[in-house]
């Protein structure tokens, strides 16, 4: 039996989300290498479809990381985020991925440790759930 | 514009049956700015129904597709291809843009994947409300630009109506009373001589009570 590989997809704000993680490579904490980083210009901008894109592509776990509430450089793309959120783990419980397979992380510019640990602790809850359903066969592993 | 909303995904699946090549067609206009049928609502449906058949194990293949005006048959000449690999088409468009689909499609079967509510403006980001029915015969001119048939309850012509409350509709509080918007407005044009006319029963054979109509022009037929 092999161990469970997940594949993460985490889409990044790209001030509290791109900074911590500069900051964790200057000082040089390693975060989990399933996490594949992809920077958007505001977290606002990860919709309904881009999040879909990612589990289609053969994401296990997407996790979002976004501002904190009232830090967000573009005003209220946090907020957005979050309005949309409760919409999107429906709709990903309802197709049969799990709503539990997004997660959202609000973060500070200047939290490299957090930011890292969030990493840590997302890529061990999609261990936990095992392969997404539309990956069973091909990497579940186990 | 029309103004749609997305079925539940569990009843759009429901129409697919055994469909094993489904098109989700999306429009540009009317559904694509109120975020019900566009380009990116066309996308994710399309994406969720693939999905939720690759988990519930079903041998199905869903792409998406848009065009700009569903509504207008060379419009929808520009997915032929498209068409003719699918099994089924789901339409984002509104009930007008399904049908063209299903006139100049007839050997394919094109289902709603909205329900079209109404004609209707944004009040705010993500708020539509009901403005026009259609009716045929538009009045606004005496009404300060407030349409009575759309917003009042029982489309008075000479309202308000005994159940108009502070300025609400006795069918539901949160609906503001048309008649009491067209007095305030018309107070505020110096125009209530307007509110004193009595106006005639409305001729409704130009609305849906004639029958389905048509406009035919003469200085634009071919």
């Amino acid at each position: 039996m092999t161990q469970f590989t997940p594949s993460i997809t985490v889409y990044s704000c790209a001030y509290c989300g791109a900074v911590p993680r500069e900051m964790a490579a200057i000082e040089r904490i390693p975060y989990p290498p399933e996490a594949h980083i992809v920077e958007f210009p505001c977290i606002s901008r990860v919709q309904s479809d881009v999040i879909l894109a990612a589990f289609e592509a053969g994401a296990d776990g997407v996790l979002l990381v976004a501002c904190e509430e009232g830090n967000c450089h573009h005003q209220g793309g946090n907020r957005r985020t979050l309005q949309r959120l409760e919409a999107m783990h429906a709709l990903l419980a309802e197709i049969g991925i799990g709503a539990e397979r997004l997660g959202l992380w609000q973060g500070g510019l200047g939290q490299p440790t957090a930011f890292v640990e969030q990493l840590e602790g997302f890529v061990e809850s999609i261990k936990q759930l095992g392969a997404s359903p539309l990956n069973r066969g091909e990497r579940a592993g186990d | 514009m029309i103004r749609a909303t997305q079925k539940p995904l569990s009843e759009i699946s429901d129409l697919l049956g055994e469909a094993r090549r489904v098109l989700v067609l999306g429009c540009g206009t009317c559904v694509a700015v109120c975020f019900a049928g566009g380009e990116r609502e066309a996308r994710t449906l399309a994406g969720a129904l693939s999905m939720a058949g690759r988990t519930a194990g079903h041998d199905r293949e869903v792409r998406h597709n848009v065009v700009q005006r569903q509504c207008e048959p060379e419009f929808v000449r520009e997915v032929e291809d498209d068409v003719a690999w699918a099994d089924i088409i789901v339409s984002t468009a509104c009930g007008i843009g399904c049908q063209v689909m299903n006139e100049r499609y007839a050997d394919r079967l094109t289902v709603p994947g909205v329900n079209t509510d109404f004609l209707g403006a944004p009040i705010e980001h993500g708020v539509f409300d009901e403005r026009c029915q259609a009716c045929g015969d538009c009045i606004l001119d005496t009404t300060g630009g407030i349409c009575p048939i759309a917003r009042c309850a029982k489309s008075m012509l000479n309202g308000p109506c005994g159940g108009s409350q502070d300025g609400r509709c006795e069918v539901n509080n949160e609906i503001p009373c048309a008649w009491q918007l067209i007095y305030e407005r018309l107070l505020s044009l110096n125009r209530l001589d307007l509110m004193l006319r009595n106006v005639e029963p409305k001729d409704w054979r130009s609305s849906r009570d004639g029958g389905q109509r048509r406009i035919v022009r003469e200085d634009l037929r071919l």
